[in-house]
């Protein structure tokens, strides 16, 4: 334990915290526009902030004020949570006070708690990037004390480098299902009671072919860490095609990525809330903020699965082309691309290494979102029952018979 | 002390008052949520206690899956309404108080043992927090081997980008107790036997679900549902008033 | 290691920080109102605007609930047990791969007798 690793992880902790709840509100506001735009509609358009653009001609004192300004509906977002944050934070009498009350942090704290074994950047040295951005703009001697401070130390733009990687996501989701259970449970609503039994069997039915479909995948990647399986993801066939997990297992990309949206609960797995038959489902007793936060923990997750998605089936923050030059720290650029290797030489440095490396994620990320709301806009709800022969009929043999499949495999071509 | 060592006291004080809170409760549910509060407290004990894999096992299984069944059969058996009452049992206590005693006979000496605060579990060149004395070596890039320095996990000796406990280039592979790779090296090593025989045990459980909750012939079927829709007896709304003022 | 898992606490501290903070914001500006000021129709439970039978509707649920609960239980735990497998896997070679296909038969079997029995079928 030393000082830099505990100001690294709070490096990292705001990070993670800022993209996550900055991506939550801004996902409310893609879902509109993105659904708008697809049902061939304007979608939001109404919240503005007037702005002054110079003295009123006619009044005294007063302001000119400019046209709408309304950047897109961005505002909507922000319209939504001053509205969630000033309405009647009110319990109905009916509700087991305890449980309903507790319901709300299980929605959203275990959403944000997985976050934390995804690698968002590759191993980086805060001290050699710092210095070499400090020495670029000239304040030499801050650069000195701070390459100081941490030294060459190697740290992870990750906020916790976990050995159990991937079951610890499996393991903090799986008690997101108590928020749907309990919530549902204490609600003492018809509704309520109905969306809670619902969602929880289709998020523990899917759960099972969730863990069986990725098994494939790790036996080719040989771990559950996640920082490793970002590492493995840099090697390339022939120099060229990147071992991408979606390459190496695209059929398992489509059962994983399905159960994952599935415990999402949102279109077109909408069993809990099924708006046109169980009003909001397990949390139709809830107002205000405790509502909102349901509603959030949704988009949250969102912003989580194309985390995951990314860092086992999308290369994580690797772009291809790019090499490893003499250590993770660096990049070479693919000798093929001269006009770039002209412009940084044979080693890129560090310090925009990690800018890529996290531009990258970020591509990736906003990629998956954009790409769940796109599949939520497009397909209709299924019933019940589809949902449940989907998951125990379809991809739980799929997924037994891919593992045994690869292992086979594997075990023919010697161990890839 | 180690914080680790205080975070694993807090861990099990946190699971002994859920323990309490399962039996003290008298609502089922909030029984069931005591329950679950346990089962993560033991899930970050074992953490603490670098038993990585069975922590996260601890939680994927027992949290998110036991209590779920759990809350389930609550739901099932029409519970958790009202709250249960407490009757005294003098049998309980009977058997209970001297059960009790003997745990605590049984288990003092592995207290008494470790009053100078916990031991390590293993020693060794697999116990991460004595790697000092262990020497344990990492492949660079090159081929050379070096001594990492420390063994914290965050530590990368090679700045290849697995930090050391987690590097297939280490020299010792099985370098950190508990992690996934070392559990499956022993559950598919000596414990190979009852590694299988727990999937033939969870066939057997498996049948006995099916049976227990299979299809019945249909009068029965009628039967053991009960009429559908009857009213609880709970409290009735007079309805009516108020409304249309909303 | 274990110096690893304060990341976790940190962030599962953040999280927690945060809802109290939405729910604390929400309870300081959002109405406040006694039960008994409220207009009655707020205080039943929701049924689209007619009137509920009765308030508290927690009652029986299907048994096949508990069946998709109980075989979830059971496959999560085989599962399990294949995850320190598939991290070993390359280097177990044949013994590895002959392991998958014991352990592979029980789970298959065990799913066969499942919808042989129709148990997978919702009804």
């Amino acid at each position: 334990m030393n000082t830099a690793f505990l100001v690294v992880s709070f490096m990292n902790l705001a990070f993670v915290l800022g993209l996550l709840l900055n991506l939550g509100g801004l996902l409310t506001w893609v879902e509109r526009k993105q659904g708008a735009v697809m049902a061939n509609r304007i979608g939001a358009n109404r919240a503005y902030i007037p702005v002054p653009v110079g003295r009123d001609p006619n009044g005294a004192g007063g302001f000119k004020w400019s046209k709408r300004f309304t950047l897109m509906g961005l505002f909507h977002a922000i319209t939504d949570g001053i509205k969630m944050l000033t309405k009647e934070n009110f319990t109905p009498p009916f509700v087991d006070t305890f449980v309903y009350n507790l319901a709300v942090w299980f929605s959203a704290v275990p959403v944000l708690v997985t976050f934390a074994v995804v690698p968002f950047g590759g191993p980086f040295q805060p001290g050699v990037m710092m210095s070499e951005v400090l020495t670029m703009v000239g304040m030499t001697g801050a650069a000195a004390s701070v390459g100081g401070f941490f030294g060459d130390g190697v740290y992870h733009m990750q906020l916790a480098n976990l050995n159990v990687g991937l079951l610890f996501i499996f393991a903090i989701g799986s008690t997101g299902i108590f928020s749907a259970a309990l919530a549902g449970w204490s609600s003492g609503n018809k509704f309520s009671l109905l969306g809670a039994l619902r969602s929880s069997s289709q998020m523990i039915s899917y759960e099972v072919f969730m863990g069986i479909s990725v098994l494939g995948l790790l036996v080719v990647y040989g771990t559950v860490d996640f920082n490793e399986m970002a590492q493995l993801q840099q090697q390339t066939w022939f120099g060229v095609i990147p071992k991408w997990g979606v390459l190496l297992q695209p059929h398992m990309f489509f059962v994983f990525m399905t159960a994952l949206m599935a415990e999402n609960k949102r279109v077109p797995f909408d069993m809990p809330e099924a708006e046109s038959e169980l009003v909001a489902g397990y949390f139709t007793e809830y107002t205000s903020m405790k509502m909102g936060l349901f509603m959030m923990a949704e988009f949250l997750e969102i912003a989580v699965i194309a985390g995951i998605m990314t860092t086992m089936f999308f290369g994580a923050y690797h772009i291809p082309g790019v090499v490893a030059a003499t250590d993770a720290m660096h990049w070479a650029m693919h000798p093929e691309l001269t006009p770039v290797n002209a412009i940084f030489g044979a080693e890129v440095p560090h310090a925009l290494v990690v800018v890529l490396r996290v531009g990258a994620f970020l591509f990736k990320l906003i990629f998956f979102c954009w790409l769940q709301i796109l599949i939520r806009w497009t397909l209709p709800k299924f019933r019940y029952d589809q949902v449940m022969k989907l998951g125990w009929k379809y991809m739980l043999p799929l997924s037994i018979v891919n593992v045994i499949a690869t292992a086979a495999f594997m075990y023919v071509l010697g161990g890839m | 002390m180690d914080p680790s060592v205080l975070a694993l006291y807090a861990c099990c004080l946190l699971a002994l008052a859920g323990g309490a809170g399962v039996i003290v409760l008298r609502n089922p549910v909030h029984a069931a949520i005591s329950l679950l509060f346990t089962m993560l407290a033991l899930g970050g004990a074992y953490a603490m206690m670098q038993a990585h894999l069975l922590a996260a096992l601890q939680v994927l299984i027992y949290a998110g899956a036991i209590v779920i069944l759990i809350v389930y059969v609550i739901m099932l058996l029409d519970q958790g309404r009202e709250e249960v009452p407490h009757p005294f049992y003098p049998l309980g206590v009977a058997i209970g108080v001297p059960l009790a005693v003997l745990l605590v006979v049984i288990s003092a000496p592995a207290f008494m043992g470790a009053s100078a605060g916990p031991e390590p579990l293993i020693t060794g060149p697999e116990d991460c927090t004595n790697c000092e004395s262990a020497a344990v070596m990492v492949k660079k890039p090159d081929g050379s081997l070096v001594e990492a320095s420390g063994c914290e996990d965050y530590v990368d000796t090679d700045n290849d980008g697995f930090t050391d406990c987690n590097d297939p280039d280490c020299h010792d592979n099985q370098l950190c107790y508990g992690t996934v790779r070392a559990v499956g090296g022993s559950l598919l090593g000596p414990f190979v036997l009852p590694f299988e025989v727990a999937s033939v045990l969870l066939l057997a459980g498996i049948a006995g679900s099916i049976l227990l909750t299979g299809r019945r012939p249909k009068e029965l079927e009628d039967v053991i549902a009960g009429p559908a829709i009857a009213p609880a007896p709970g409290p009735q709304v007079v309805s009516g008033e108020g409304r249309g003022q909303a | 290691m274990t110096a690893q898992y304060l990341p976790v606490l940190m962030i599962t501290l953040g999280a927690l920080g945060f809802m109290a903070v939405m729910l604390g914001i929400n309870s300081l500006l959002g109405t406040k109102r006694k039960h008994e000021q409220m207009p009655k129709i707020m205080l039943e439970p929701f049924e689209c605007g007619s009137p509920p039978l009765q308030t508290d509707n927690r009652r029986r649920t299907a048994v096949k609930y508990y069946l998709v609960a109980i075989l979830f239980v059971m496959f999560d735990l085989e599962t399990v047990l294949l995850y320190p497998w598939a991290v070993l896997y390359k280097e177990l070679g044949l013994f590895g791969l002959v392991e998958l296909l014991v352990f592979m038969i029980s789970l298959v079997v065990g799913l066969a007798y499942a919808w042989r029995k129709g148990a997978l079928e919702w009804r």
